[in-house]
C-alpha cells in the first residue's frame, strides 16, 4: 500500500526524519518537505 | 563479467579479514591495500577483528574504492536491542562527514539511513531479529540508483532513490561506523570486510 504520511523527527541520529507511522516495514518513495510518500507491507 | 567457463566472476576491490597482530593504535592497511582513513576516534584490531577502541558515539573509519557501483559485505557483531546499544554500522556511497548512506541494526529492525547535509532521515525500515552479542552479515548491493540490503544472505530492503538523493549514487567511499547508546555491555565488531565490482 502506498500512501503520504507526516514527517516526525528532528534529523539526529536518535530522531531522525522518518514517517510518523507504526508500521514495522516500510520504504521511502519519495522524501518530500514536510511529509513522506512511502509504501508499507503490514 | 564472466569467466572463461561462463561463470560470473567477480572482481574483488577492497578485502580484509584483519589477519594482522592485535593493535590499540591502528587498523594498518587492508589486505588488498587500501589505507584506512580514520575520521574519527582511534580504531584497532583485536582477535582479527576491527573496533574502535576509543569507543566513542560516531567514531569512523573509511576507505576510498573507486567504485560506484559495488557490494560492500561484512560480518559484524554488537549490541543491538534499546535500550544500551553497541550497533556495528557500515557506510556506503560516502561524501563526507555530512553527506552518506549507511545501514544498521537497531532494535528489532535493518534500517537504511541517509545523511544529508549533517541531517538523518530513515529511508526504510524492516523488521529483523536483532540479538545482543550475535554475529550477522550483512551486504548491500548497489548499482546506479538502486540499492538491496541482505541480512544472513535474505534480501531484506530494496530500494531506488530518488529526487536529490540521487547525487549518492556519485559517491564512492565505503566505511565502518559505531552508534553508541546508553551502557552496552557487549562489544562492536567488523570483520571480513569486502567489496566487489557490482
Amino acid at each position: 500500500m502506498i500512501i503520504v504520511v507526516p514527517k516526525i523527527g528532528n534529523g539526529t541520529e536518535f530522531n531522525p526524519f522518518r514517517p510518523d507511522i507504526v508500521a514495522k516495514n516500510w520504504v521511502v518513495i519519495e522524501d518530500r518537505d514536510n511529509e513522506f510518500l512511502i509504501e508499507i507491507w503490514d | 563479467m564472466l569467466g572463461l567457463l561462463g561463470v560470473e566472476k567477480k572482481i574483488l576491490r577492497v578485502s580484509d579479514t584483519f589477519p594482522r597482530a592485535d593493535s590499540a593504535v591502528s587498523l594498518g592497511s587492508a589486505e588488498t591495500g587500501q589505507i584506512y582513513q580514520v575520521v574519527s576516534g582511534t580504531w584497532g584490531i583485536s582477535a582479527n577483528k576491527a573496533y574502535t577502541v576509543t569507543d566513542t558515539h560516531n567514531d569512523r573509519v573509511i576507505i576510498e574504492t573507486g567504485l560506484k557501483n559495488a557490494v560492500l559485505e561484512s560480518v559484524v557483531h554488537g549490541q543491538y536491542m534499546l535500550p544500551d546499544q553497541r550497533i556495528p554500522i557500515l557506510m556506503f556511497r560516502y561524501y563526507d562527514v555530512n553527506n552518506r548512506l549507511q545501514i544498521g541494526l537497531d532494535n528489532g529492525s535493518i534500517v537504511l539511513y541517509k545523511m544529508d547535509g549533517g541531517a538523518f532521515t530513515s529511508l526504510a525500515s524492516v523488521a529483523q531479529t536483532t540479538t545482543d552479542d550475535f554475529d550477522y552479515t550483512l551486504k548491500i548491493a548497489y548499482t546506479e540508483n538502486n540499492i538491496e540490503i541482505f541480512v544472513n544472505g535474505t534480501s531484506k530492503i530494496t530500494y531506488v532513490l530518488s529526487g536529490g538523493d540521487t547525487k549518492y549514487a556519485q559517491y564512492t567511499k565505503i566505511g565502518m561506523r559505531l552508534v553508541k547508546n546508553g551502557a552496552p555491555t557487549f562489544n562492536c565488531r567488523w570483520d571480513n570486510l569486502k567489496v566487489e565490482v557490482a
